[in-house]
């Protein structure tokens, strides 16, 4: 525990313990104080220069009573400990009992914890123009690399958020999360024609994030990706194999399995996946894990914002639908211990379960093999955007480029097409998963009434059908 | 409100060096209540404030935002911010706008804030979520959960800067909505949702839960249809879609940095002849109507597509002064379209034959650049203007300038309560991809 949060917050123990006995006056189960402090700032790259800055402070203290399957929450911006109670009143009214049910603990007890992304150097020691040159390097780059580069934005980004927790079970913790973000985007024009392409890294790190390599591995990948749209079109429409590339493509099993899997979902029976534990649901040489331990990815955190140490879950082990990822709330309701995916946005929402690093372990197969067995179908390595539907199961994600693959090659790109599946019918139809995992390092952030940083990644992998939006032929 | 903290930041970001500086000033109190199978599930209330600050320095610019407003926090924070901005290369550019022209006040109240708010007891919100939640047919085996929401806040604002702007406003909204979710065949568990919402508490309408109901039951039989060209129909809940890229393609920023397929579009026929798309933020209330946007500048009516010919931009002070043109309006706030085909949904499957309902859209994107877009869709499948039944899992591909030329119909029905007052929209001839 690092003592300055207690100033920070001007909460330390002795006043958490007052405002835990007033959240669970009204009989509440259990209680938690999180307390918040993050400062985020950003550089801009626009028209040559580095000419445009923002910073932004968030500092609050929210604090939730839980009463079975029932959540009261309220949250202040102050650290007035008056405010504070009234805070912990409003949040103690969904017990609607008359008095407290639980007896709190004398003590705290720090909740221990590998650090996974420890700041080799601090970014608050490094004033704004430090972060400039990183940035003129990458419009360099990029307006060296092809002649038909029209415009360049770039954007450099970092936060610092401090967290100071205490719950009702008698733990407490500090922690230090830092987050990086370095992106691009290019536009470039070729006769009449336009296109543009976005790329980004995000990391856990400090200033030791930025480097000469980062920089030339994003411009790199926004040239070299904006320059493939030229030659792409729009595929055909209709079913067809999908061979999904290794990294990126993760955003399938995000999609398509990882939100049916939050144990919110399955808690009130709206998942597809609700009946489904310990069942066979795909290939037995299929394992999907859901992982906060990744040394300084995106996904990664070392204790949730419930207090629960960062760990590694295998939702599905051989096949098997081995575990729903959980807050606190569902772990109570199935009886299991939390999974650590207790996850909130800020100090203004509760948690609630959420992804962290989703990926799928590595198989045996080659790419290469999977893309020679396709007769006709897509090659996708490059997306924007996905969702689902949880009770129906119908996923989509936005391919921004890929091939078509025609007699077992890729042959021309393609650009711009959603697909369409649906979770359970996908998952059981990947007939082939390749032996080169990569967990994708792009500033993934997942919706779900609020947002969290997440990663996705994933060995490249054939799905044998897929509905490809795309031109009647 | 506390007017007098953005007045000190005001002051001591002049004093620390700024060359202008704009301030806003906003608070917010929302209470949220969540009831899953008729039993209270979340409660959330909260009060919120922040400052949000444009420095102008010697050039250059910067934007920040805190919630800690104690004047021993604030005034070494707007120093640092100024300290961040002189870092950076000058943008002549980045200026505050002509003082002509704001807002100066004085017109009648737009009717955005119910006064009503803070005497609406937490037991009349709990209430209509019972009420809610009671509509919904529970002898139905085949339902699973029932989920309704409450949702209202009241936001004001306050926003001066070293021009001798000063305006200010408030806002109130309230909202409920019911999510169905059903057994569907196999494991499936469709699920459907039906929201209202007002700006006033006496004019919220009930019905959710009914309405949530009947647009989840059929969903079970829900199915794709084959790939092929297809007549769609655009519900007034969905029908936004098609516009909103529309919008962005003509906003400043897009423009500037070459983002945008309607690049050098202004003036141009590129729609057809009678279609009219307008900004109307001046309708005493509507949702979304306002006299000034976040720069302090009057609104007015604003034609966007006239004649089917692009009739503005949306700039900003920035945006304009980079592209070398005038200042218009920084973004629309209250879209509409008015002139329409005298017919709401019924008429238009009506008219249309056949095709697909879309009533719902399952992600996809579009291309800023090119206007292509594609995006996974559900609704019904009609002939002769009649439903037959629900579609899901299936993707409509094209590009919204095709699109908008294959334009159909445009419905005299949008929702009330929505900030963009879209109709139904019916078009010919779209790619479906399905079996």
């Amino acid at each position: 525990m690092d003592e300055q949060y207690f100033r920070l917050f001007g909460t330390g123990p002795s006043e958490a313990a007052k405002l835990l006995a007033q959240a669970l006056s009204k009989g509440g189960d259990y209680a938690d104080i999180f307390c918040e402090h993050t400062v985020n700032n950003e550089l801009s790259l626009r028209d040559g220069e580095v000419n445009s800055v923002r910073s932004d402070i968030d500092f609050g203290i929210g604090i939730r009573v839980v009463k079975g399957d029932r959540t009261g929450y309220a949250f202040s911006e102050s650290t007035a400990f008056a405010d504070l109670m009234k805070a912990a009143s409003a949040a103690a009214e969904i017990a609607r009992g008359t008095g407290p049910a639980v007896t709190l603990p004398a003590d705290c007890t720090p909740v221990d914890f590998i650090n996974r992304y420890p700041m080799l150097s601090d970014w608050e020691q490094h004033p704004i123009d430090s972060r400039k040159g990183y940035l003129l390097m990458l419009r360099d780059l990029i307006s060296q690399a092809d002649s038909r580069v029209v415009n360049i934005t770039g954007r450099i980004g970092d936060q610092q958020t401090r967290i100071l927790f205490f719950n009702s079970l008698g733990q407490c913790y500090t922690d230090m999360r830092p987050m990086a973000l370095m992106s691009a985007v290019t536009v470039m024009q070729e006769g009449s024609r336009m296109e543009n392409f976005y790329a980004s890294k995000s990391y856990r790190k400090g200033f030791e994030f930025l480097s000469e390599q980062l920089v030339r591995e994003l411009a790199d990948e926004v040239v070299k990706g904006c320059s493939r749209l030229f030659e792409a079109g729009r595929p055909p429409c209709g079913e067809m194999p999908v061979v999904m590339g290794a990294g990126s493509s993760g955003i399938l099993l995000h999609e398509a399995i990882g939100h049916s899997f939050e144990a919110d979902f399955n808690r009130k029976g709206v998942s597809i996946f609700s009946d489904r534990m310990g069942k066979v649901i795909c290939n037995r040489e299929i394992n999907i894990v859901d992982d906060a331990t990744l040394p300084c990815y995106r996904g990664s955190v070392n204790v949730d914002d419930e207090g629960v140490p960062g760990q590694k879950t295998y939702m599905v082990r051989n096949g098997i639908l081995n575990s729903y990822l959980h807050d606190r709330i569902s772990a109570r309701h199935y009886g299991v211990e939390p999974t650590g995916n207790g996850r909130r946005e800020s100090f203004r929402y509760m948690p609630i379960p959420r992804m962290r690093s989703t990926y799928m372990e590595n198989g045996t197969a080659s790419e290469d093999d999977l893309i020679r067995s396709v007769k006709k179908g897509i090659y996708v390595d490059n997306f924007a955007n996905g969702q689902v539907q949880i009770g129906a199961g119908d996923f989509t994600f936005y391919v921004k480029s890929g091939y078509m693959i025609e007699d077992g090659r890729l042959t021309r790109p393609i650009k711009d097409t959603n697909i369409i599946g649906n979770g359970p019918e996908a998952l059981a139809a990947i007939t082939g998963v390749a032996d080169n995992l990569i967990v994708d390092d792009s500033t993934w952030t997942c919706g779900k009434g609020q947002y969290c940083p997440v990663s996705c990644g994933m060995p490249s992998v054939l799905v044998g059908k897929l509905n490809v939006g795309g031109i009647n032929e | 409100m506390n007017n007098e903290i953005a007045q000190k930041a005001l002051e001591t970001a002049l004093s620390c060096g700024a060359s202008d500086c704009r301030v806003s000033l906003s608070e917010s109190t929302q209470t949220s209540i969540s009831y899953l199978n008729g039993e209270i599930e979340k409660l959330q209330e909260s009060t919120s404030a922040a400052l949000g600050i444009a420095i102008f320095t010697e050039g250059r610019y910067g934007v920040f935002s805190t919630n800690r407003m104690d004047p021993d926090e604030l005034k070494p924070f707007l120093r640092r911010c100024i300290e961040s901005c002189r870092l950076l290369e000058p943008d002549k550019c980045r200026t505050l706008p002509d003082p002509s022209l704001y807002y100066r006040g004085g017109k009648p109240d737009l009717g955005q804030c119910d006064p009503a708010f803070p005497t609406i007891p937490f037991s009349t919100k709990t209430g209509i979520l019972e009420a809610t939640d009671a509509e919904v047919d529970k002898s139905d085996p085949r339902l699973i959960s029932t989920a309704c929401d409450w949702d209202d806040f009241l936001r004001s604002d306050y926003t001066i800067d070293s021009a001798g702007l000063e305006v200010r406003s408030s806002s109130t909204f309230y909202s409920i909505s019911c999510e169905c979710t059903v057994r569907g065949h196999g494991d499936a568990r469709p699920q459907n949702n039906w929201s209202e919402g007002s700006l006033f508490f006496d004019r919220l309408r009930r019905g959710c839960g009914r309405t949530a109901y009947e647009r989840t039951v059929p969903m079970t039989e829900a199915r794709k249809l084959s790939s092929g060209k297809y007549n769609i129909v655009l519900e007034n809940t969905v029908s936004a879609r098609a516009v909103f890229a529309l919008i962005a393609a003509l906003n400043g920023s897009a423009l500037q940095q070459k983002n945008s397929f309607l690049l050098d579009s202004l003036g141009k026929r590129l729609f057809p002849e009678n279609l009219h798309i307008a900004d109307n933020p001046l309708i005493p209330g509507r949702t979304g109507s306002g006299y000034y946007d976040s720069e302090g500048v009057a609104t007015c009516f604003r034609d966007i597509i006239k004649d089917g010919k692009v009739a503005t931009y949306f700039l900003n002070t920035y945006f304009a002064n980079k592209l070398g043109m005038p200042r218009t309006s920084e973004d629309a706030f209250a879209v509409c379209f008015p002139e329409n085909s005298g017919i709401g949904q019924d008429g238009i499957l009506r008219s249309t034959g056949r095709g697909i309902l879309i009533t719902g859209f399952n992600g996809g994107n579009s291309n800023p650049v090119t206007g292509d877009f594609s995006y996974g869709i559900e609704g019904w499948y009609f002939e002769n203007g009649q439903r037959q039944f629900p579609v899901k899992e299936m993707n409509l591909t094209g590009n919204f300038l095709d699109i908008w030329n294959k334009n159909l119909f445009i419905g005299n029905d949008p929702i009330d309560f929505m900030q963009w007052q879209i109709p139904t929209l019916a078009f010919e001839g779209a790619d479906i991809s399905g079996i």
